[in-house]
């Protein structure tokens, strides 16, 4: 009898044809769209990867019609801007700036286009800052001429939290060690964003270097950070993302349209602490799964207060 | 070094190859460590700016020299450091540090190093989930630190390291020296003690003996030396043993010679005497008349005796060769009348075998007197005609000699003697002279002989300095010869005109006869009294003395040997008496002891001539007749007044 209605689902199901777009070279996007495929095959939706170089011969064929186009990676998000096609787009695994900056391109295709952002939000990672040492009062931020809005969002979130953000603009890679340094001395914690143009591989030594010799610690922005020497992270790995995406085409199967959520940060995620360095500065922090526990509660307490307001 | 001291050799040994082996080690490890010391040096200021490189990494990229200078201060405290510089990647000197005791000048190494910005992998989506691992990064350079370090600890350390390796050797040599003066030592102590107990031994020394206790091989060869010095011991004490019995032995045999010696000389002595009065007898018998056949008789008979007698000579004289007591005559002597009178005694033998005997001479023989013993060269030569005569039975005997003038002084005289008899087989020719020998035995039976007569010969011979020769051919005839070097000179007319005496000779006097011997007695004073002397008898010496103190006596021949006083005692007290009376009566004695050393005991005991018995007729007459012509000249009547018969 199941099985019977599992041969019967499609013709009653609305089934989705998904476009992806990617970069096969890369090995997290093929993870990605491996982890996808089968699922969204149960679902009833249909998949279809495209590397980024095929992705105009694809969509141009007009045999190819499809309901919905996914984004992988910001390299993807640059070739989909450039000929936006015109089906909803949904972005995963850009960063905000990224989406930001190819929003109002995307939009020429259809009208409907949303994100679920890959850099941690800044009011989770606060949070977290906050419960590794919960005596710290100001947190300094380095943010680059792209930035500025984030930086702006911060000190909103760092106010709910009872924070003050030290923020200072980095213009060129000369000013960082000054910038750096000034910010570090008048802040408790150095908050680090996915600002490529400050936190990159030639700087990122120095700049632990720094906040290490005034006994400061850096939190964020990606696991690579915390690999590196940074304290600690908030991230969402893949499957993460993966299920996030599961969770909202599972609603599609008796919808006749995609309705997409707005661009948002990953709801779910990890935490991730370097213990060593946790050690060498003095840090007592409790374990990964009680900071995730304790950040949740506290980002649950902002949306209800943020409800609560008019 | 082979003619080193084995002292010194060991030594040599001992020390050369640990001098080289140590020379080689100290070159090698001393090397080693200097060039490790520098090496230290050149690895510690790559590792200092490759460790001080990362550290100023931060310091570089913020550009704060308060940072750098901090890190450069622990640096330059650093010994051998001599300055510490740190440029930014425009080569604008961010730090630079110099050790205040040291000069810029001062030498020394740098070292450099590039200060690379460290990369940490961040900028993909990959890096950022940490999917994939690290990824090759460029490293920008973002400064260069320099170091510059001094070698002047280097070369301190190095300079120590010299010296220790140069104390160390001067220790070790010293200890290798000892130890190979030691080694050496007890080697050739040893050694030199063996070498001196050596050479006591090789001079005889056998009771050395040498301490053993060196041990090893030198130990067994200390022992060997001392055994063999036992064995040496040993066999010396046998040696000495097997020569005292050889000495013995030969004692023996000396004692046993001249026993044999002494017993023939007193059978000679014992067989002359009644020869001589046989001969004296028989010559007395001559001188009475006889009938014909009586004549025969007699004559027979005393050439009998004079054979037999000259047989007993040839054995008295053999005797007295073999006992070295025969003692030659130097006199002055005409060869030529010398051997004419050998031949004369033959020429009747001759003359009755139809021999011819002949005579040559070469040379100056007739006007030169040679210096010899006249009485034993015509022995030798009478020997050899004899012998001529008794083998030849056909053809003749020519006796030859020739004298050669070697020097002014020195003359060879030779005389051959040559006959035509039975000659004698080649291979008999080297055992003729030997003792008892002849070259067929079957030739003592047919022709007699004692066999002493070549030997008495040629050892009279060599006694002279001469030598015999022989040549011969069986059934041809021999040749024999005698070579004699002998002194000359000018013949002077003593000897040319010596007087003879014959038996025609009378003399006037009276002469006392002491004899104890009967038949002597008899015969002797026959001869005197033929000589027309008046004799007196005398048994023996006491007798005599009591004869002379009654009577006046012209000579006295005098017995040596008698009972009761015996010659030589009557002469002595005969002399003492006499002298006091002043006066003097001349003493011939008589001896049978026909021995070398009678006549020096005769004229000792005061005697004035000497006769050997057996008495001969002819020489008592030429020497009695001397004496009277001496000291009674108007007794002597000489031949040419009385005339010959």
């Amino acid at each position: 009898m199941a099985a019977c209605l599992c041969i019967l689902w499609p013709m009653f199901s609305h089934a989705k044809s998904i476009a992806l777009i990617y970069n096969k070279e890369q090995a997290v996007f093929v993870q990605f769209v491996e982890a996808l495929t089968e699922p969204l095959a149960a679902q009833g939706h249909t998949l279809t990867p495209i590397h980024l170089t095929d992705y105009l011969p694809v969509t141009s064929d007009p045999k190819q019609t499809f309901d919905l186009t996914l984004i992988a990676g910001n390299e993807a998000l640059q070739v989909v801007r450039t000929t936006p096609p015109n089906t909803p787009i949904w972005a995963m695994l850009v960063s905000r700036e990224a989406y930001q900056q190819s929003l109002q391109a995307l939009q020429r295709g259809h009208p409907q286009v949303s994100a679920i952002y890959h850099d941690p939000p800044p009011f989770r990672q606060l949070a977290l800052a906050q419960r590794l040492q919960p005596g710290i009062r100001q947190v300094g931020y380095l943010y680059g001429p792209a930035h500025a809005d984030e930086a702006q969002m911060l000190t909103q979130a760092a106010e709910k939290l009872g924070l003050t953000v030290v923020a200072m603009p980095v213009s060129t890679t000369a000013d960082l060690p000054a910038t750096l340094i000034s910010v570090l001395q008048r802040s408790d914690v150095l908050l680090a964003n996915a600002d490529p143009q400050i936190y990159n591989s030639q700087t990122i030594k120095t700049i632990l270097t720094a906040a290490y010799r005034q006994d400061k610690t850096l939190i964020g922005s990606s696991p690579a950070f915390v690999k590196a020497g940074s304290l600690a992270t908030t991230y969402t790995p893949i499957h993460l993302i993966v299920d996030e995406v599961l969770s909202l085409t599972s609603r599609w199967q008796n919808a006749h349209a995609v309705q997409l959520p707005l661009a948002q940060y990953p709801s779910d995620f990890e935490v991730l602490v370097k213990t060593d360095v946790a050690h060498s500065l003095g840090l007592n922090t409790p374990g990964v799964d009680e900071l995730k526990r304790q950040i949740q509660l506290i980002e649950q307490q902002n949306r209800f207060n943020a409800g609560a307001q008019p | 070094m082979n003619t080193g001291l084995i002292r010194t050799r060991t030594a040599i040994l001992g020390l050369v190859p640990t001098i080289a082996t140590f020379l080689l080690l100290t070159f090698y490890f001393v090397n080693a460590r200097i060039t490790d010391v520098a090496d230290q040096l050149q690895r510690r200021g790559e590792l200092m700016v490759k460790q001080l490189a990362p550290a100023a990494e931060f310091g570089v990229v913020i550009g704060d020299a308060q940072l750098l200078s901090h890190l450069v201060e622990s640096v330059i405290e650093e010994e051998d450091v001599n300055f510490v510089r740190i440029d930014n990647a425009s080569g604008v000197t961010l730090v630079f540090r110099q050790k205040s005791s040291t000069s810029q000048s001062s030498e020394g190494l740098t070292f450099s190093a590039p200060i690379l910005q460290q990369e940490i992998p961040l900028d993909t989506i990959n890096d950022a989930l940490a999917i994939a691992g690290n990824r090759a990064m460029t490293r920008q350079k973002v400064g260069e630190i320099t170091i510059g370090l001094s070698q002047k600890q280097t070369q301190e350390r190095q300079q120590a390291i010299i010296r220790v390796a140069f104390i160390l050797g001067c220790v070790a040599l010293l200890i290798s020296s000892l130890i190979a003066q030691f080694i050496s030592r007890s080697i050739s102590q040893p050694i030199q003690r063996l070498s001196k107990a050596l050479r006591r031994i090789s001079a005889g020394e056998f009771s050395v003996r040498v301490p053993n206790d060196s041990g090893g091989e030198l130990g067994m060869l200390e022992n060997d030396v001392n055994k063999m010095t036992e064995n040496l011991q040993k066999a010396q004490a046998l040696e000495q043993e097997h020569r005292e019995s050889l000495e013995r032995s030969r004692q023996a045999a000396e004692s046993a010679n001249r026993a044999k010696s002494q017993f023939l000389a007193n059978v000679s002595h014992e067989l002359r005497t009644p020869m001589n009065g046989t001969l004296g007898m028989l010559q007395l018998l001559q001188e009475t008349p006889l009938t014909p056949y009586q004549a025969e008789f007699v004559s027979t008979a005393n050439e009998s005796t004079e054979h037999l007698l000259r047989i007993i000579n040839d054995i008295l004289d053999f005797s007295k060769i073999e006992d070295g007591k025969l003692v030659l005559e130097s006199i002055w002597f005409n060869p030529e009348q010398l051997v004419k009178r050998a031949m004369n005694a033959f020429r009747s033998e001759a003359r009755l075998r139809e021999i011819d005997l002949l005579f040559e001479s070469a040379g100056d023989t007739k006007d030169t007197e040679l210096l010899g013993d006249p009485t034993r060269l015509r022995q030798v030569i009478v020997n050899l005609i004899g012998n001529a005569v008794k083998f030849t039975e056909q053809g003749h005997v020519r006796v030859r000699i020739v004298q050669e003038n070697m020097d002014q002084h020195m003359q060879m005289l030779s005389t051959y003697v040559e006959d035509t008899g039975i000659g004698i087989p080649e291979e008999k020719l080297a055992i003729i002279f030997e003792a008892f020998t002849q070259a067929d035995g079957s030739t003592t039976r047919k022709h007699g002989g004692t066999g002493l007569g070549l030997s008495i010969c040629k050892q009279l011979v060599a006694m002279m300095n001469g030598e015999v020769r022989v040549k011969s051919r069986p059934g041809v005839g021999s040749v024999f010869s005698i070579h004699i070097p002998m002194r000359y000179r000018a013949a002077t007319e003593l000897s040319q005109q010596k007087p003879e005496i014959d038996k025609a000779l009378k003399l006037e006097g009276r002469v006392l006869l002491v004899e104890d011997n009967i038949v002597n007695q008899a015969v002797t004073r026959g001869m005197l009294k033929l000589l027309g002397l008046e004799v007196d008898a005398a048994n023996d010496g006491d007798a005599a003395l009591s004869l002379l103190a009654r009577n006046h006596y012209d000579l006295i021949l005098m017995d040596c040997q008698m009972p009761g006083m015996d010659g030589f005692e009557a002469t002595r007290q005969w002399r003492i008496t006499e002298n006091a009376e002043q006066r003097y009566t001349p003493i011939i004695a008589l001896t049978a002891n026909a021995m070398q050393g009678d006549k020096e005991r005769c004229l000792a005991a005061g005697m004035d001539d000497y006769l050997a018995k057996p008495i001969n007729r002819e020489q008592l007459n030429q020497t009695v007749a001397r004496w009277f012509g001496r000291f009674n000249a108007t007794n002597v009547a000489s031949a040419d007044s009385t005339g010959r018969h």
